[in-house]
């Protein structure tokens, strides 16, 4: 890599070389037995060149023959993609992430051995066909650039999960386990997921009205979504966000409270100790008590905005609209986003429900008017409330509204997260007078 | 490099192993409003292997080739696991062996096209949008991928393909006083260069549109009969139907396996369906699927009864059914899953303003912002739409979602026009990025569609 950059600084003012490699392995079963098992080994090397303030990019899977990368890299400057960043050079970095080498020592049986654990621990309590898949993985970060950056970590992950699904439909209820290395699932949250797959058998026709919704961790991020798109440096630079004039004021309730932490030790998703342009990672505040606090940005962004670097580049997501890290230019992303506990307790939450819906997946979130916060979204499965208590799901649900607008009507936040061990660690947040529709003519 | 991929998985000691070595070569320019963000062209390759030991079968995929020795050890452990722990039994069609070579056929490639020709147009194109009132900024990139794909399994079949593939999308937003409204736009397909010529007017029209949402207001919550327009009912007919033929979705399911019956009275008989990747240029065109198969065009949907499945050669044998080649992955980073390609409601005999009048009071919903699917349960969204009151079309409307149930809604499928649109740019997402996943069909009317709303 060292002879990688020396070779492109011959043409170029300054450069950065990004090296990842990877290895997964993944296994899915269905009612107790093996559907699929596959594994991947990838590599790869992104190179970055500034000439006379103007950029060029390239990469390669292969790093077989470099003139050719940096010559792919020369001939993209010929683009004059504007360019007004200095690649940050050494500085103190955070800790990285805890690495679990026993990762890399593991087999299929790591993932076969707890997926049935859960699917007989779901298949005891519930009469209904049972989804229990997983993986691990481990991957490599190195970072080389022309200012003195040459930083690197690894980390590693062990996912397992269980999924219920409602007779006669692939609609389902599930709930999975993060960590960076095997563990053994929490099998209180193994019950509680049997428990609400049996009172929301039901399918129920209700009527259209605005009700409460409690989004779960993960129905969160349809309007997490809208957040990040309105709160990146590239809509402040292009003037295509709602909150352009808010920054300091309270635009959100004062129940929510939003925090990218790379750094928190407890999170597996997202961490790491600087972003993939090597700028130090930090915990930042992007909403407190539903005041604005936080644009994220990456390099490019803070220089058009004439902003430090918020530690957010984030390769991946891709010019090809892919993920894959190493084929794309850095954006800017918040990894490893929380939203501050509150003070009820998830049963709580349900019982101080009259009418409402647990959100428990959703369809769509992706479509819809997001720069503007809109959203839009099927719920798969929303389970009905009545008087405090689950009596079945909606049939054919939907729920519309505005993301600032939902999120200024909290009225209750779990007092931790839903699952420890989830693939978001978010709280249950309940939000009032959503507009909900569902088949009812 | 057929002889070397042959020697790779010479000495498996399984009962089936094949290799897929793919080259990528993929090219993008990238606006942001007036800002060029991103121009890069760049070549990647790698490879996939699967293994059939007995009834277990794995894949692994590797970028290296010193690598495929060691995925061709855990595609075996993973095939070992399954047939050793009770595990799912797989076996594969028979098919003929093939060997071929098949090129792109292309009206100008691009990869004869100078970068700067690529940026120029690209520039042109994002400069209308922004030059039209109203419009705040701009998203738009060209995006191309040329993949040449080598295929060879242990019973002898060797299959090389070229698949180019590009296209100039992004968004136009549009803003007024703190209301910010996109609008969508693509061009593109499979077959070359001079489709992306001479489109200033849609652009232009795209942009127009943005500015038009601001007036619009959003849709009120309710129960609507709808007329989709040819690309939302195509998003449709894909999410709705699409997935549900493809038959790995509902392999595992017994239910649905059983709803899913060829012969089963699905639709109502206003609905045909089609998957028809052999169509020539469109941009879900191939000849050969990744399991060197060649795909063929399948009648899902017979005025309403189920006619045919998608297919894998493992679904084939499962379902005892022929063979289709949709066995498709995006790229040398994923193994194959069966994808619908190419996908439509066959057009009807009915004028658009039949279908208009016919709806009297109602929604006209054009234009896609994506859709989704879980099991038989779908969502797309409209770009946007009308109201339709006494048969005629009337104010506009916007932030629109549809929700539904694969089995309810094709019975409520009223009528079909004649007229017939395909899209110009793909990217399912099941599980993988398919950027041929072309979709459309005609004007399709619909009765009882859940649409969100506040």
């Amino acid at each position: 890599m060292e002879k990688l950059l020396r070779m492109a600084l011959e043409g170029a003012d300054q450069a950065e070389v990004f090296c990842h490699d990877s290895q997964s392995t993944e296994l899915a079963t269905r009612d107790g037995r093996v559907t699929s098992a596959s594994s991947s080994i990838s590599s790869g090397v992104a190179l970055r060149i500034i000439r006379s303030g103007r950029m060029g990019f390239a990469y390669t899977k292969n790093l077989s023959d470099r003139a050719e990368l940096v010559r792919n890299a020369q001939a993209s400057l010929s683009g004059n993609v504007e360019a007004g960043y200095v690649f940050p050079g050494r500085a103190e970095m955070p800790p990285a992430p805890p690495f679990d080498d026993s990762v890399e020592k593991m087999g299929y049986r790591d993932i076969l051995e707890p997926a049935l654990v859960i699917h007989r621990r779901l298949s005891g309590r519930v009469k209904a066909q049972v989804s229990a898949n997983g993986g691990f993985g481990v991957s490599r970060i190195r970072i080389l650039n022309s200012s003195g950056f040459d930083g690197s970590y690894s980390t590693s992950g062990w996912a397992v999960g269980g999924s219920i699904h409602y007779p006669g439909t692939e609609s389902a209820i599930g709930e999975h386990f993060l960590a960076r290395c095997r563990i053994d699932p929490d099998t209180a949250l193994i019950d509680r997921l049997a428990g609400l797959f049996e009172k929301s058998l039901p399918e129920i026709e209700v009527k259209p009205g605005r009700m409460r919704v409690i989004f779960t961790p993960w129905t969160m991020y349809t309007l997490i979504w809208r957040l990040k798109a309105a709160t990146a440096g590239r809509a402040f630079h292009t003037k295509t966000t709602p909150l352009l004039e808010s920054m300091g004021k309270k635009v959100l309730s004062e129940m929510f409270t939003l925090v990218d932490d790379p750094l928190d030790p407890a999170s597996v998703s997202g961490a790491r100790p600087f972003d993939d342009e090597g700028v130090p990672c930090s915990r930042r505040v992007i909403f407190e008590k539903g005041v604005f606090k936080g644009i994220y940005n990456n390099l490019d962004y803070a220089a058009r905005l004439g902003m430090e670097p918020t530690g957010n580049g984030t390769r991946g997501g891709g010019m090809m609209g892919g993920s894959d890290p190493v084929a794309s230019l850095p954006g800017a992303d918040m990894q490893a986003l929380q939203i501050a506990p509150g003070d009820a307790s998830f049963e709580e939450i349900v019982a101080g429900t009259e009418r409402g819906l647990l959100l428990f997946g959703v369809l769509g979130a992706h479509s819809g008017n997001i720069v503007n916060g809109d959203f839009s979204v099927g719920a798969d499965p929303g389970l009905y409330i009545e008087k405090g208590r689950i009596v079945g799901r909606i049939k054919d649900g939907m729920l519309a509204g505005n993301a600032f607008e939902v999120l200024s009507r909290v009225s209750a936040v779990q007092s931790g997260p839903f699952n420890p061990s989830g693939f978001v660690r978010y709280p249950c947040v309940a939000c009032e007078d959503v507009s909900v529709t569902g088949r009812n003519r | 490099m057929l002889d070397r991929l042959r020697k790779l998985i010479s000495s498996t000691g399984a009962d089936y192993a094949d290799i897929r070595y793919e080259r990528m070569t993929d090219t993008a320019v990238s606006f942001t409003g007036r800002d060029l963000k991103a121009v890069a062209s760049c070549s990647s390759d790698g490879f996939v292997v699967r293994v059939l030991k007995g009834t277990g079968f794995s894949s692994a995929t590797v970028t290296r080739e010193e690598d495929v020795p060691k995925a061709l050890r855990l595609a075996s452990e993973g095939a070992d696991l399954m047939r050793s722990s009770g595990g799912k039994e797989i076996r594969l069609a028979e098919v003929p062996v093939v060997e071929d070579t098949v090129k792109a056929r292309l009206r100008g490639d691009p990869r004869e096209v100078p970068l700067e020709e690529k940026i120029a147009l690209t520039r042109r194109y994002n400069g209308l949008m922004l030059e039209q009132p109203e419009i705040a900024s701009t998203q738009l990139s060209y995006v191309e991928i040329c993949r040449d794909k080598h295929y060879v399994n242990s019973e002898g079949t060797s299959v090389s393909e070229e698949l180019v593939t590009t296209a100039i999308a992004g968004e136009a937003i549009a803003a007024r006083s703190g209301l910010l409204q996109n609008v969508r736009v693509a061009v593109g397909g499979s077959d070359g260069w001079e489709r992306l010529q001479n489109r200033d007017s849609l652009f232009v029209d795209r942009a127009k549109l943005a500015g038009t949402l601001l007036d619009a207001v959003p849709v009120k919550a309710g129960t609507y009969n709808v007329i989709l327009s040819p690309l939302l009912a195509g998003v449709f007919t894909h999410e709705a139907f699409g997935h549900f033929s493809e038959a790995d979705c509902i392999e595992d399911n017994e239910s649905l396996r059983n709803a899913m019956k060829l012969g089963a009275e699905l639709g109502s008989s206003a609905v045909s369906i089609v998957a028809d990747s052999p169509m020539p240029e469109q941009l879900g065109y191939y000849r050969y699927d990744d399991e060197g198969v060649a795909v063929r065009r399948v009648k899902l949907m017979d005025r309403g009864v189920l006619s045919g499945r998608l297919h894998s050669r493992a679904t084939a044998a499962a379902f005892g059914e022929p063979v289709t080649g949709h066995a498709v992955a995006e790229d040398y980073r994923y193994e194959p899953i069966v994808r619908m390609g190419t996908i439509f409601i066959e057009p009807g005999s009915r004028s658009f303003e039949d279908l208009v009048k016919q709806l009297g009071d109602g929604l006209y919903l054009v234009d896609s912002k994506g859709g989704q699917t879980s099991g038989e349960n779908f969502t797309f969204g409209a770009g946007y739409g009308f109201l339709v009151e006494g048969g005629a079309v009337g104010a506009m409307i916007r932030d629109i979602n549809i929700m539904g149930n694969l089995f309810a809604t094709l019975k409520c499928i009223v009528d079909v026009s004649s007229d017939f649109e395909l899209s110009e740019r793909g990217g399912c997402g099941k599980g993988q990025t398919n950027i041929k996943s072309a979709l459309g069909g005609p004007h399709v009317m619909i009765t009882d569609m859940v649409v969100g709303g506040v």
